[in-house]
């Protein structure tokens, strides 16, 4: 009763009208974040260190009431309310089911992320606190966009928010050559891709007649008859921007050195959100095309697919650094999703955002298991690792149960993902047999190097550092990050579970793809 | 009577779960303590198995469990004479192989048997479900604690063999998945109930109605076979079994050969044969030539190894080469001798590892050479020994015979191909000459096991057996165990076979019909050509 005094009082102001008549309360995950950062970057001046350390609390305020926001907005379209699904800001932005799922799995890997930082800002960045979490913020609020972008204009520039700031994230820690080299490598080449990508927008804008928006896509690309060269040159650029993103094969030269130099927070930010997001956008560009053009769009992003898992594979196998071989797992990753995203069915597509939604928590995990493991060993080379189930036995399960789950063994949530995935892929189409046979030798290859990695810390004989440890005893334990170590709880708790109890998961992502791909699913026998 | 069966592969779980929180301190005690508990775990499950063997639904027995509905995967679990069989013969070989780790397995205990009883419910677990998914998974499950067992406790090379052991394995997984995805596509594209998609029964009834395109029905199976024929191992996908049989610790070695071979033995013989019957008739031919080879290529190799467990190990992909022989004679005696010798082999070679493997306990050696005169050292593990070497090689009244004869005779009697067909030609060689070509097996099967028991038992004592000491009081009773069910079901095999008989049966009716079916349709063919109708009178029938 009180709440709806005040909202319907606040609706009578010219500001409330505004939020009212262009359903801006759909955006509020956005608004909220970009008050928290605003509050954030206030404190960033702040000159006491105990002063800008609130601002992780504000950051992680933020996030959560962000999420809340996201689930009651889901809540309308459980009650299966009619005006769910809007369009906000003159349709730029599209409030339906896929951007408040993907968002709200965005929000929740965001939050972890947030748990993985906050130790090593404290310890690394002790005066850069307040800026550090500004900028994640922002790139977070890029992301969010993203996920509900329906025109170019907007996806761009929701794009270039993520990236600018993750170039500079990338950067910060200045001290640290592999640091800057990362970050340049970063901007040179995410300049370009971002160049590629518009030119790309640029002529679908002239081939849909001049309009913006996505959704007048379908229509005016089933219109034009000759789409011919122009279309396909379109859609390789376009898919040159997106494969950038997403770190595909053969544009995946800047991972390793990127996820190797950046700080782990965000290199975690990095292969998980900028991931996610970058999906999104492309589920949303790219149904339109499911219908016309279908078999090239497929094979392009099929063939990305392929070189991606044979190259982030084979790349993986000879890798030393905890960092860089988690890079390249990534680029095979990728190529795993393109395998959903290539299909283009309502099914595959919803097999693709629960794939994505597993990922999040495997890989921030071994991402968190990869800071743990630095905490306590102080070394990013494997060879480290060796014999920590000694001194370590749950770190060493948990880290296990990620990797595992990363190579699709059961009974983690990767398997039942990537069966899922495949699954759907084939059964819209038995044709992509082939496809799916390429995908599951790759990742009989990934078993590999993640299995070397579990082989060394259960196996292998203590490393020095280890050694150092087991005198240590339970203190090393204690000392550990507290919220380090719940984020590492938490991905556990997810990738255990999200396979067995992960029905309803891929029934909200299936149902999410109602609206995309349906096409497709309609066009099958 | 129904909730055994979530019992039995749920409880080596539940135990699995208890161990790492068990004492981990190194001393002799503490481990003392720990090989009780595994082993009275292990005789509970055994008791659970046995106690579905002799209930009255042994043989119909089901569980369902609604798991992923709108997936079409359900926790669905039950049996049939030859799932129960394989069940017991399980966590028989656990019990024993518990038994056999008393004297072998000298660290990290807590971890050992916690992967074992995972090991254990994983392969139970595929035995037992009926649900096509969820054999996946079990089938899956089994591969990382079997690498972490071999690579930890295993011998000099064992990380090597445990990584072979896995890729080979997941090599396979990759075709069996695409099976099972192609078969889930044609199961959609019928508009079959969802719910079940990946049902047993629902899958089986649409694979052998004969709806499915014959090249995809060929493509399944082949499919099917190439990843049943990396477990059960067929040339030349056996290479990762020599290894990882040698590396692994004893225990592991005799569940390896005991049960984990099985599993690709029971798949080929549940999924690629009586799934896809017309594609494997079709395929006979070639598959018959391939356990030709098995048996009598592998059979050689055996006989020229310098390394016991090696030796071993070769024998067993011989002897696997026997169940695909049966398999390939597709008619009901072959399938019971096909399912007769997965327990039979079962239980001799798990002896023969743990014979093995109490000499290598006591001299670190494996090299034939360096052993002589045993006999007069332990003659404990000289008669078992001897006795089991006997049992592998057929001898009658030994529990072997009865399989290997039956497989010959099955094989024999088939009508299943006659002639091998190559492009424009085919060859005028039928499954009799096959069969006779693979006796010889049985003559290199006495030979290199003779051979074995003479180098290493009889003649003088060499240097490094000087101080070797008969077996352990467990390895007595495990060893004893093994010998007393050889020779018993040796004498009578009606103890075995009425087990599994009627299932035996119903699958090898199958086969006969179709090969039957065959036949028909040829003569109409000829038929057709000919102008009198005399002819069939001269034509084979096939089936009797």
């Amino acid at each position: 009763m009180m709440l709806e005094a005040i909202s319907n009082s606040l609706i009578q102001t010219d500001v409330g009208q505004f939020i009212y008549n262009q359903n801006l309360a759909f955006l509020a995950p956005e608004l909220v974040i970009s008050l928290t950062l605003l509050m954030t970057f206030a404190l960033s001046l702040a000159k006491t260190q105990v002063d800008q350390a609130k601002s992780w609390g504000i950051a992680l305020l933020g996030s959560v009431v962000a999420l809340i926001s996201i689930v009651m907005h889901y809540q309308l379209f459980y009650t299966g309310q009619a005006s769910a699904s809007q369009s906000v800001m003159f349709g730029m932005f599209e409030a339906d089911l896929l951007s408040v799922v993907a968002r709200f799995i965005l929000t929740l890997g965001f939050i972890l992320i947030l748990h993985l930082s906050k130790r090593f800002v404290e310890t690394r960045l002790p005066s850069q606190t307040g800026e550090f979490y500004t900028l994640l913020l922002t790139a977070f609020l890029g992301a969010l966009l993203l996920c509900g972008a329906n025109d170019m204009i907007m996806a761009f520039v929701a794009l270039e928010t993520l990236g600018i700031s993750s170039y500079i994230l990338t950067g910060y820690l200045r001290n640290n050559l592999k640091s800057t080299e990362a970050s340049l490598k970063y901007l040179v080449y995410g300049g370009c891709s971002s160049a590629v990508l518009l030119f790309g927008l640029a002529l679908i804008y002239g081939l849909a007649g001049g309009s913006t928006s996505f959704s007048v896509l379908p229509q005016a690309l089933s219109q034009a008859s000759d789409l011919g060269a122009w279309a396909s040159l379109a859609i390789v650029m376009i898919l040159a921007g997106i494969g950038f993103k997403v770190s595909a094969a053969p544009f995946h030269t800047w991972t390793p050195d990127v996820y190797e130099g950046s700080p782990t927070p965000i290199t975690a930010f990095l292969s998980v959100i900028s991931k996610l997001a970058a999906f999104v956008f492309a589920i949303r560009l790219l149904t339109p095309f499911a219908g016309v053009g279908n078999e090239n769009v497929a094979l392009l992003i099929g063939l990305l697919a392929v070189l991606s898992m044979i190259v982030g594979n084979v790349a993986a196998l000879k890798q030393t650094n905890i960092k860089r071989l988690l890079g390249y797992s990534t680029i095979a990753q990728a190529g795993y999703m393109l395998v959903g995203l290539a299909a283009l069915t309502q099914n595959s597509l919803g097999a693709l955002l629960f794939y994505l939604a597993t990922y999040i928590f495997m890989n921030t995990g071994a991402f968190a298991s990869a800071m743990i493991g630095d905490e306590l060993l102080a070394s990013e080379q494997i060879s480290a690792y060796s014999g920590l189930i000694k001194a370590k036995p749950w770190c060493v399960f948990a880290f296990s149960i990620f990797l595992l789950g990363l190579a699709g063994i059961p009974i983690t949530a990767g398997f039942f993902a990537k069966f899922f995935l495949f699954q759907s892929v084939v059964l819209s189409d038995l044709g992509n047999l082939g496809v799916i046979i390429i995908a599951l030798l790759a990742s009989t290859v990934s078993l590999y190097y993640y299995l070397n990695i579990i082989k060394v810390m259960v196996i292998g004989e203590p490393s020095e550092q280890v050694q150092r440890l087991i005198g240590e005893g339970k203190d090393s334990t204690w000392n550990l990050s507290k919220t380090l170590t719940l984020a590492t709880v938490i991905c556990l708790i997810f990738t255990l579970g999200l396979g067995i109890f992960g029905q309803s998961g891929l029934l909200i992502s299936e149902f999410a793809m109602s609206d995309h791909g349906a096409t497709v699913t309609q066009n099958l026998r | 009577m129904n909730n055994l069966l979530p019992l039995i592969v749920g409880f080596p779980f539940l135990v699995a779960g208890i161990f790492p929180f068990l004492s981990k301190a190194e001393d002799a005690s503490t481990h003392k303590g720990l090989h009780r508990i595994a082993l009275g775990a292990s005789v509970v499950l055994l008791l659970l198995t046995g106690l579905l063997a002799i209930s009255p639904e042994a043989q119909t027995a089901t569980f369902n469990l609604s798991w992923l509905p709108a997936l079409g995967i359900n926790f669905s679990l039950g049996t049939d004479g030859i799932s129960t069989t394989l069940a017991v013969l399980t966590s028989l070989l656990m019990v024993l192989a518990t038994g056999a780790s008393f004297s072998t397995i000298e660290k990290r205990l807590p971890f050992y048997y916690s992967l074992l009883f995972v090991l254990i419910g994983s392969v139970l677990g595929v035995f037992l479900s009926r649900d096509l998914f969820l054999f996946f998974l079990f089938f899956e499950l089994e591969l990382i604690p079997m690498y972490l067992l071999i690579s930890t406790w295993g011998g000099p090379r064992r990380e090597y063999a445990a990584m072979k052991f896995v890729l080979y394995t997941l090599f396979g997984s990759v075709f069996l998945l695409a099976s099972i995805i192609g078969l889930a596509y044609f199961s959609q594209s019928y508009h079959l109930p969802r719910e079940t998609l990946f049902s047993f029964t629902q899958l089986g009834a649409l694979a052998q109605s004969g709806y499915i395109p014959p090249v995809f029905q060929l493509l399944l199976f082949v499919g099917f076979f190439i990843a049943f024929a990396v477990k059960l191992p067929i040339v030349p996908l056996h290479t990762w079994l020599p290894d990882a049989h040698v590396e692994a610790p004893t225990p592991i070695s005799m569940l390896l050969a005991g049960i984990l071979l099985k599993m690709g033995a029971y798949g080929l013989l549940r999924f690629g044969f009586d799934w896809f019957p017309v594609a494997a008739q079709a395929l006979a031919p070639y598959i018959g030539v391939l356990a030709f080879i098995n048996i009598v290529y592998t059979g050689s190799i055996a006989l020229v190894q310098t390394d016991m467990k090696k030796l071993i190990a070769y024998s067993s992909v011989s002897h696997m080469g026997f169940i695909l022989l049966a398999l390939v004679a597709m008619n009901q005696v072959g399938t019971m001798a096909a399912v007769f010798i997965m327990v039979s082999h079962g239980l001799v070679s798990a002896a023969l590892f743990l014979g093995v493997g109490t000499l290598y306990r006591q001299t670190h050696s494996r090299d034939i050479a360096l052993h002589g005169g045993v006999a007069q050292k332990a003659p404990f593990i000289f008669y078992t020994f001897l006795l089991m070497s006997l049992a592998s090689l057929g001898l009658p009244l030994l529990i072997s015979f009865a399989g290997e004869t039956l497989a010959l005779y099955g094989a024999f009697i088939s009508q299943s191909f006659r002639a091998i067909p190559l492009g424009f030609v085919s060859l005028p060689i039928n499954i009799q000459w096959i069969t006779g070509l693979s006796t010889l097996g049985i003559v290199l099967g006495a030979a290199y096991s003779l051979w074995l028991v003479k180098r290493i038992f009889f003649g003088a004592v060499s240097d490094a057996c000087q101080k070797i000491e008969d077996a352990k009081s467990n390895e007595v009773w495990v060893l004893g165990t093994l010998a007393v069910l050889v020779i018993v079901l040796g004498f009578k095999p009606q103890l075995l076979t009425s087990q599994f008989q009627s299932s035996t049966q119903a699958i090898g009716k199958r086969f006969e019909q179709v090969l039957i079916q065959r036949d028909q349709a040829l003569l109409q063919q000829l038929q057709g050509y000919s102008p009198q109708n005399g002819v069939s009178q001269n034509l084979p029938m096939g089936g009797q």
